[in-house]
């Protein structure tokens, strides 16, 4: 999350990015920059900007109790007894299979516009949070067409198969009406980028 | 000419199953299909028993039935001997499939045939096919049946017995079990001495 | 993520038209494919492989020929373990159990390595104050284990670290081995099969056991024409090799191996030269056998008299090249297990066999020295599957191991361990790591276990794969694999002695640790820092291989070095070194040392614990494809076996109305339930015994593939019987009936839960 996406509101070439910036915030592992723009209510105002530019309903949701959530996260996506409803990996959507050729292909597509993972990045780089900043990343560097096709191509598959299993499986509040709202919103958002 | 063949001492096989691992990770076969399998029965009773393992796959027919059926010619065989699919003539029509009468080939999800090629790609490196290379009890023997002295010639001529599967069929296999352990020969077949 | 410089590049790569695809081709057709050495950690045999990778990934192992374990082959675990390392099941996070949930509720919060180290540390330091360092105990199964279960409890100071590859396997062999030749057997079992001409199978599962170079090495001798005789209740693998096969009842094994040495001994038949230069004692087991007529045996092994003495003498007709070998699984009925395989060896003995051509030959590790580190407090006696059972704890500041008094030995018995955490006696154990350990699928009395665990102040679980007991765990810190991860080096016991290296294929794909790290962390926040004097996991291995004049960069690109070995007695004489170990110098067959202790000092016949009537004594042994129960959320090789199936004679299976294949309950004489489990009706077993595959009937579904699929023996086993020389637990005093009426639990295929089908 960006400050800005607080303080004015989205214009409609801003839709993708402010997307994709909810994204990797959402999915991220729940950490002091999320706290602090939930309790500010950065996160929230993004959330109601971006419903009001698309006209996806906005969620309802609410933090009260942050240990749960970060319990939760876990539960959704890291490790869970009763099986992780929603590995966080775009090309295990798209492949069934972890490291398999979407996932090879998402990586050749990033290298060739020249976007890293980060050193401290302990995770798949195909995590549906990295592949959402990438994203940011390219939109910031005016390359709003790659944005698009990580949006459309590698994480609308994510949501589209994984959206059901958070919204079941969620007890926090959180994460069911965030996915629900980021998965209906990913599906309105229009690239027209060329496949 | 060199005419390539595969021995499998069943003196020695224990149905490890190594072979057929080895060629599902070298040659990426997906879950569900297999190049290799092993077949493991039982004969006899309590306490006069005896158990074959017995890892099958396509056997590179002399004569192959699958060949002749296959509409866009995808379906061939090598100078050396190994019965290929050229994948990109392949239009995944099924008809070599049921052609073969020992079930070695399959479907892939990609939609086109597929079935062991004795690791062709190994081969023309000089090395061992993946399932020969791996196995821990060395019963698997591969090469040039018209060189004597080729790891699989020596295999055959030395063998107390040499038996291929349903030799009534003409098919004229290249893939030979040696000493079966049962003494009429391969189990469920009615054996046949080469 | 970090953006670098191409803002202007076209959308898609050039020559790369479909972006959502990789391009097409297998990854030997690639150019980006690379190769490193590694040795396998699938099984603890160690087989030296090379990993080939592409695209991030490892796509495929081999062995290669200069590496003496793997030769250039490997078993099927090891060809399909790769996979484990790309299951998207797999911990990936330091996790700390959410502060008052309760212990396998399975409620984590993600947490730093720095956070979780920190954690462990406080609640580490709160027992040892309010109970002793002794009071945190050590469980350690793997090549980690050297710093999980011996290096930093060492360095902490708690006797209590155990591995299960002792009491609860190699244990009764180990001291057997200790107190009759004075070494132990190594981790590689040294037997000289490329020389033997006879061998006899007591209970080995070669074959259904792929233990690698084992396997090779058996199968060449029988193709060169060795004799195999096998010993065992059910038509093994093995048993389908043999030229005998010999059905005995279960338990009564030690009767056997008595009446052989009667036969032996009393047709003159043994080694009278080699018993006359190398061993003490014959006259006493001359003296003491002579009760041991193979009639008697008839009777209690249910094998015919005749056919005891044949074999004898073919064995003698064979001497010194025919070998009984040691098995590595020797854990089965208890009070006997020590005399059992104190019997083995002697009937080798009377052979001429031991340290001789075709027998079993000596072997040692190859010497390479450690990394210079001030001298530990104290020295576990956790032992090993390499031997070292008889460590023997002196001068220790600290109070003796929990165990201490229940047997004679010395090695740590996991299994002991866990009494005192429920009890408080002799004193309280108030932590526990395990490294690698199924606490659920190694310890017998699993409900013990579990309550046991709810007693803990403190329990932190190291692992690759969240397996049940795992999510019970305070602080789960996830491992890297084998091929993520450098590791200590490999100094293998063998003919010819050699040393191998692990180089992390890539680098680990979550945020996980190897042992090595986790250990020098977890003991610098424990004021331990001086006993991890090395810099990194490089530095350490580079500064050790300097010792023999090598280095990790010549290591890298060599993958082992081999040296010279001394096999045979001849070797040692040339150099007027003995190998016997004991305090006589010589093979002791009559053991004044347990005689002085009041054991035994001959080996033994006990009869045999028998069980309710209407029921069979449960025996287990291997699948060919699998590990323990580590390999079972794999694909591959659950693909190649997906359930274990339960063994009942045709015959019985007949009066009890089951069909091959049907699904049945098993209940044990505790009334414990496991299944619904096939009915593998078959003629291969006897009557008085069924059997299960060990490692099947995980409980817990995080595991998709392995979860739920057969039956745990270990659920099983609900009782245990100490045998209180070596303090193994002999687990094969369990007996179950087959209930019918389970339901097909139609598990779908492999396939299509490792596609993650079964996610939704
Ligand atoms: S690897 Fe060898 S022993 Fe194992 S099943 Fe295959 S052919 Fe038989
Ligand atoms: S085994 Fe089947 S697929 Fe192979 S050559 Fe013969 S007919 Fe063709
Ligand atoms: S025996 Fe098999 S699983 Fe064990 S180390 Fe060797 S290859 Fe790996």
């Amino acid at each position: 999350m960006t400050r800005d996406a607080a303080t004015r509101p989205v214009e409609p070439a801003d839709v993708v990015e402010q997307a994709l910036q909810l994204v990797a915030a959402t999915y991220r592992s729940p950490d002091a920059a999320l706290r602090a723009d939930l309790d500010s209510g950065a996160f929230a105002t993004a959330v109601a900007e971006l419903a009001a530019a698309t006209g996806v309903a906005a969620p309802v949701f609410q933090v009260t109790d942050w240990p749960k959530l970060q319990t939760t996260y876990v539960t959704l996506f890291v490790t869970n007894a009763a099986g992780v409803p929603a590995p966080p990996y775009v090309g295990l959507a798209l492949d069934g299979e972890l490291l398999g050729p979407s996932a090879e292909a998402l990586k050749r597509f990033l290298a060739h516009h020249g976007v890293e993972t980060a050193a401290g990045w302990h995770d798949l780089a195909d995590h549906v949070a990295a592949v959402a900043e990438a994203g940011v990343l390219l939109a910031e560097a005016g390359r709003d067409d790659a944005a698009c096709v990580l949006l459309e191509r590698f994480l609308s598959p994510w949501f589209q198969r994984y959206a059901p299993e958070v919204v079941a499986a969620d007890d926090s509040g959180f994460y069911g009406p965030l996915t629900e709202f980021l998965g209906s919103l990913l599906s309105e958002v229009s690239c027209e980028t060329a496949a | 000419m060199t005419r390539l063949a595969m021995a499998i001492d069943l003196a020695s096989c224990v149905g490890c199953a190594a072979c057929s691992i080895a060629c599902k990770m070298e040659n990426e076969v997906p879950l569900g299909v297999n190049r290799l399998w092993i077949r493991n029965t039982t004969v006899g009773t309590f306490p006069n028993l005896t158990v074959e393992h017995r890892p099958e796959q396509c056997l590179h027919c002399e004569n192959p039935p699958c060949v002749p059926v296959c509409p866009t010619g995808c379906c061939f065989v090598r100078d050396d001997g190994i019965v290929d699919i050229d994948v990109k003539k392949c239009i995944g029509c099924s008809a070599c499939i049921a052609a073969c009468p020992y079930d070695a080939r399959h479907m892939l999800p990609q939609g086109y045939v597929s079935k062991c090629d004795f690791c062709k790609h190994r081969v023309d490196e000089g090395r061992m096919p993946a399932c020969v290379e791996t196995c821990p009890t060395l019963c698997r023997t591969f090469g040039d049946l018209d060189d004597p002295n080729s790891p699989v010639s020596i295999a055959i001529r030395e063998a107390r017995r040499v038996d291929v599967l349903r030799p009534g069929l003409g098919t004229e296999p290249n893939l030979y079990y040696l000493n079966t352990p049962a003494a009429f020969g391969l189990v469920g077949e009615t054996g046949g001495t080469l | 993520m970090a953006l670098g410089g191409s803002a202007q590049a076209q959308l898609f790569p050039d020559g790369f038209p479909n972006p959502f695809r990789a391009p097409p081709g297998k990854w030997f057709t690639k150019d980006d494919v690379t190769t490193s050495y590694n040795y396998c950690e699938i099984c603890f045999w160690k087989c030296g492989i090379q990993a080939s990778v592409q695209g991030g990934k490892v796509r495929k192992v081999d062995g290669y020929e200069s590496n003496p374990k793997s030769r250039g082959m490997l078993c099927p675990r090891g060809q399909g373990g790769v996979a484990t390392t790309y299951d998207p099941d797999r911990l990936k996070k330091p996790l700390i159990r959410v502060e008052g949930s309760e212990r396998g509720s399975g409620q984590y919060r993600e947490a730093s390595w720095d956070e979780a180290y920190d954690y462990i540390a406080e609640k580490m330091n709160q027992i040892k104050f309010e109970h002793g360092s002794e009071s945190v105990a050590f469980f350690g199964h793997g090549t980690g284990d050297a710093w999980f279960a011996s290096y930093l409890p060492g360095a902490w100071g708690s006797p209590n670290a155990a591995k299960p590859s002792v009491s609860l396997c190699t244990g009764p062999r180990e001291t057997a081995s200790q107190y009759t030749f004075g070494r132990g057997i190594s981790g590689h079992e040294q037997i000289d099969w490329d020389e033997t001409d006879y061998i006899v199978l007591i209970g080995h599962h070669i074959g259904e056991d792929t233990h690698n170079t084992q396997l090779q090495d058996f199968a060449l001798a029988l193709k060169r024409g060795a004799k195999l005789v096998v010993v065992d209740p059910r038509f093994s693998v093995a048993a389908s090799k043999a030229n005998d096969w010999l059905p005995i009842k279960p338990a009564t094994d030690t009767a056997l191996l008595l009446a052989w040495a009667n036969v032996l001994v009393e047709e003159g038949l043994y080694d009278a030269e080699y018993v006359d230069k190398y061993t003490v004692g014959f006259e006493q087991l001359a003296a003491h056998v002579a009760q041991y007529t193979p009639e008697w045996a008839a009777e209690i092994t249910e094998i015919p008299a005749d056919t005891i003495r044949r074999i004898a003498r073919e064995m003698a007709a064979h001497a010194p090249r025919a070998v009984l070998p040691v098995n590595r699984h020797t854990v089965w009925y208890g009070p006997d297990d020590m005399h059992r395989m104190r019997s083995l060896y002697i009937v080798n003995v009377l052979l001429g066999n031991y340290g001789m051509p075709g027998g079993y030959y000596f072997c040692d590790a190859p010497v390479v020295e450690a990394y210079p580190h001030p001298a530990l407090p104290l020295s576990p006696a956790s032992g090993g599957c390499g031997g070292g059972s008889t460590d023997v704890v002196t001068d220790s500041p600290f109070r003796p191991a929990a165990d201490r008094g229940k047997f004679f030995g010395t090695a740590t018995a996991v299994q002991e361990l866990i009494e005192p955490m429920l009890t408080g006696e002799p004193y309280p154990i108030k932590g526990l790591f395990s490294y690698g350990v199924n606490l659920f699928h190694s310890i017998p009395m699993v409900e013990r276990t579990k309550q046991a665990l709810k007693e803990l102040d403190l329990y932190v679980a190291i692992d690759i794969l969240p397996m049940e007991h795992v999510m019970w765990a305070d602080v789960i810190l996830p491992e890297s694999t084998y091929l993520e991860r450098y590791d200590d080096l490999l100094l293998q016991a063998y003919k010819t002695p050699f040393i191998s290296a692990r180089f992390p294929a890539h680098p680990p794909l979550y945020d996980t640790r190897g042992a090595f790290d986790m250990a020098k962390q977890l003991g610098e926040r424990l004021g331990l820092g001086e006993y991890f004097p090395w810099e990194n996991v490089e530095e350490y291995l580079d500064r050790r291989l300097s010792s023999i004049g090598s280095s990790l960069e010549a290591l890298k690109d060599q993958g082992t070095i081999v040296r010279r070995g001394r096999p045979y007695f001849a070797d040692w004489e040339r150099l007027n070194r003995n190998p016997i170990g004991t305090p006589s110098g010589k093979i002791e067959i009559y053991s004044e040392r347990f005689a002085e202790a009041g054991l035994d000092p001959l080996p033994v016949f006990v009869p045999p614990i028998e069980g309710p009537s209407g029921m069979y004594r449960l025996l287990y042994g291997r699948s060919p494809v699998h590990t323990f129960a580590r390999t079972h959320n794999n694909p591959i090789l659950m693909e190649a076996h997906g359930e274990n199936g339960v063994w009942i004679s045709t015959s019985e299976a007949a009066g009890l109305g089951i069909r091959h294949n049907e699904y049945v309950y098993l209940e044990n004489q505790d009334g414990v339930r496991e299944g619904p489990v096939r009915a593998y009706v078959t003629e291969r077993i006897r009557n008085d015994c069924v059997y299960l595959v060990h490692g099947f009937g995980h409980k817990t579904p995080l595991m998709r593939i392995a979860n739920g699929r057969g039956a745990s023996d270990n659920y099983l086993q609900t009782r245990y019987d100490l045998d209180p020389v070596s303090g193994g637990a002999g687990l094969r005093n369990n007996w179950v009936k087959l209930v019918k009426g389970a339901p097909d639990p139609q598990h779908p295929p492999v396939a299509w839960l490792a596609r993650e089908g079964s996610r939704a």
